[in-house]
């Protein structure tokens, strides 16, 4: 069964579509310059990596229908319609990209090959060729509101773990409250932030019990992963209906503040599309991240620190979320220099930096864990080598698993982690850091 | 693949294969044996204690029975472990250490749990800087993991006793004292043995053995 009418009618859609994929779709000069700062492209230089020929799978069939040029001139104006053959290799060309957003920053004409990368996606979503890993990932989180599958239950289970760990640590109760109406910030973290990787949330439990919020603060037994698949997969209708609940939630609890843990896309899509976008009309909160709220905190000195618990050499490691679409550089550093002796940037970093080449939701597709470790996270991990560093701090959980499974692949020992771990294992509650018991 | 040295692994006798990336596949080839070299490998040498095994055999009950990897923190919950007393007891790790050894193969954890865990996976190898002998260099870097990697060396695994570690423990309070070592007379007769059950605990003799692995400097 030929594809050909929806794939077409789809591109096509472009046309009456927002101005910006319109203007994507006219202009592109074949420079190259997109090519010289993938991350894909720096792995492997193979032509199906290149981000400009990626975009012109769709560009060409949108020249050849939707243009004069196109329709006369044909492929001497880069116009070529729609070929079944290779129609059946799109899902692999739009999931090599990891949609780090790196080329749009150096563009000339400021294309942004996401966008086209996402169309791809989608396209590839209505046809339902969306890959069966992804697609998993999408529905468990539709049916259970985490991407991990997790029960009310066991996330009961596990912030009753935490609090005693805490107790063990401190010596005192520090509380994580679940499902407290009328508190002002709601904490929505990624749900391996609490499920497997629970440094993170004990750092945020400690600043809160430190500034005397600890009653202040809450987060939803039911709704406890900011995590959007939606967003990777193309398919607009379930980002929203993963999103939603998260907003009902807020409106039920009455908090002031939605209040985003270590998740890249998350805060992404709740302050840049959610938010900005205007999705469910006005919001009786604001949309906040942890890591501005907590760098507010120590510049004002109301935080301090033993840096001796972190005496090994940090550096970090800017999700694309963070650092391309939102601005957040800045803060994570602030945080790491407060709570690490021996902090190191990688070159570069901010918003030039390179992705883990996990992005994009490629870091939960363990079919293609070879290309992720060969070809996309190659440069993040001469990056992370050439700082000498032993611990990488990475705020984003797919960073982390790809980081991982990086340090396993090329047998580095370097231990990855989010921002507010350091600041767990080192802040300073009525003087005293956390005791750690060693075992051995 | 029969051959194939990467995807087989050996213990006791029997051969057991692997998926690429070293985990047991399938997982239906498990038992006890293969649970105790595949610990050894992953960092734990002082063999498999029943709190090791109570995770383990834990781990086969949710995965056999229930086809399922629970969560760290549900394991930690369920067993009444600490994190940090997980980790001191698997050093890779939870999925790549706990999972690993209990026989569950990669695509089954990558596939049940989105997120691995990754903090404690470097603990696994710490570096001891060593002299061209194989002493320690600095006699303030010592640790347990050095002592039994001496200790692997002489053909004493898991096997180290209360009376090896009170005898690394007195030639290391005795060094940092008097900057030299007792003779070994004084030292069996401290501890009530004789020289042949000296011999039976350290094979590789006092100075060339104990002492190294008390990580002392050689006194020859």
């Amino acid at each position: 069964m030929s594809n050909e009418t929806d794939v077409v009618k789809e591109i096509s859609a472009i046309k009456k579509g927002p101005k910006v994929l319109k203007l994507y779709m006219d202009m592109c000069a074949k420079c190259g310059t997109c090519a010289t700062v993938c991350p894909v492209y720096y792995g492997d230089d193979d032509a199906k990596y290149n981000p400009a020929n990626r975009s012109d799978l769709i560009r060409k069939i949108y020249k050849k229908h939707n243009t004069a040029t196109g329709k006369v001139l044909g492929s001497l104006a880069g116009a070529e319609d729609y070929n079944e053959e290779e129609f059946k290799e799109w899902e692999e060309h739009f999931y090599s990209c990891t949609g780090c957003r790196r080329c749009a920053a150096y563009c000339p004409f400021g294309i942004d090959n996401s966008v086209i990368t996402r169309k791809g996606r989608a396209i590839l979503d209505k046809l339902g060729m969306t890959p069966e890993t992804m697609q998993n990932v999408v529905q468990i989180s539709l049916d259970t509101g985490n991407t991990d599958g997790a029960s009310p239950t066991a996330l009961k289970a596990a912030v009753e773990f935490l609090e005693e760990e805490m107790h063990d640590e401190h010596g005192i109760d520090i509380k994580i409250p679940l499902d407290k109406e009328g508190v002002d910030y709601f904490y929505v973290p990624p749900s391996g932030d609490v499920l497997v990787n629970p440094e993170a949330t004990t750092g945020i439990a400690k600043v809160f019990h430190v500034m005397g919020l600890a009653d202040n603060w809450t987060m939803s037994s039911t709704l406890f992963d900011g995590a959007n698949y939606g967003l990777f997969t193309g398919n607009d209708g379930h980002m929203k209906a993963d999103n939603k609940p998260y907003v009902e939630e807020a409106k039920r609890l009455g908090v002031k503040y939605m209040f985003m843990g270590e998740c890249g896309h998350a805060y992404r899509i709740m302050k840049m599309m959610m938010e900005a976008g205007g999705w469910w009309g006005d919001l009786p909160f604001k949309v906040i991240n942890c890591m501005q709220w907590t760098t507010e905190l120590i510049k004002k000195g109301k935080l301090q620190f033993d840096k001796s618990k972190n005496p090994l050499p940090v550096t970090y490691h800017d999700p694309c979320n963070f650092a391309k679409s939102c601005e957040i550089v800045e803060e994570p550093r602030v945080i790491l220099q407060a709570t690490c002796q021996d902090y190191r940037d990688m070159y570069p970093h901010g918003a030039d930096n390179w992705c883990c080449g996990g992005g994009g939701g490629l870091s939960a597709m363990d079919d293609i864990r070879d290309f992720r470790m060969e070809v996309s996270g190659k440069k993040k991990m001469d990056q992370i080598r050439a700082t000498g560093a032993r611990y990488v701090a990475a705020a984003c959980s797919n960073c982390k698993r790809q980081l991982g499974q990086l340090m396993e692949h090329y047998k580095e020992d370097i231990a990855v982690g989010g921002v507010h771990d350091m600041l767990s294992r080192s802040i300073l509650i009525n003087g005293k850091a956390a005791e750690r018991v060693d075992y051995d | 693949m029969p051959n194939d040295p990467l995807n087989q692994i050996r213990f006791d006798g029997q051969t057991y294969a692997l998926d690429t990336h070293g985990y047991l596949d399938p997982p239906d080839q498990w038992d006890k044996a293969f649970a105790r070299g595949m610990a050894k490998n992953l960092g734990i040498l002082d063999g498999l204690s029943d709190k090791h095994w109570q995770l383990i055999d834990y781990l086969r009950k949710k995965f056999v029975e229930e086809n399922t990897v629970p969560f760290v923190i549900t394991a930690c919950v369920d067993n009444k472990l600490k994190l940090s007393h997980l980790r001191s007891l698997f050093p890779t790790g939870y999925h790549r250490g706990a999972c690993r050894i209990a026989g569950i193969n990669y695509a089954f954890i990558a596939q049940t749990n989105i997120l691995l865990t990754y903090e404690s996976y470097t603990t696994s190898r710490t570096k001891h800087h060593c002299t061209e002998t194989g002493f320690l260099d600095n006699f303030e870097h010592w640790d347990k993991q050095f002592a039994r990697l001496v200790m692997q060396e002489y053909g004493i695994e898991g096997t180290m006793s209360e009376m090896h570690w009170a005898i690394l423990a007195y030639l290391r309070d005795y060094y940092r004292i008097t900057r030299t070592i007792p003779t070994v007379f004084e030292m069996c007769k401290v501890h009530g043995i004789d020289i042949e059950e000296l011999k039976r605990l350290f094979p590789g003799g006092y100075r060339r053995c104990a002492c190294r692995a008390a990580g002392l400097p050689f006194f020859g």
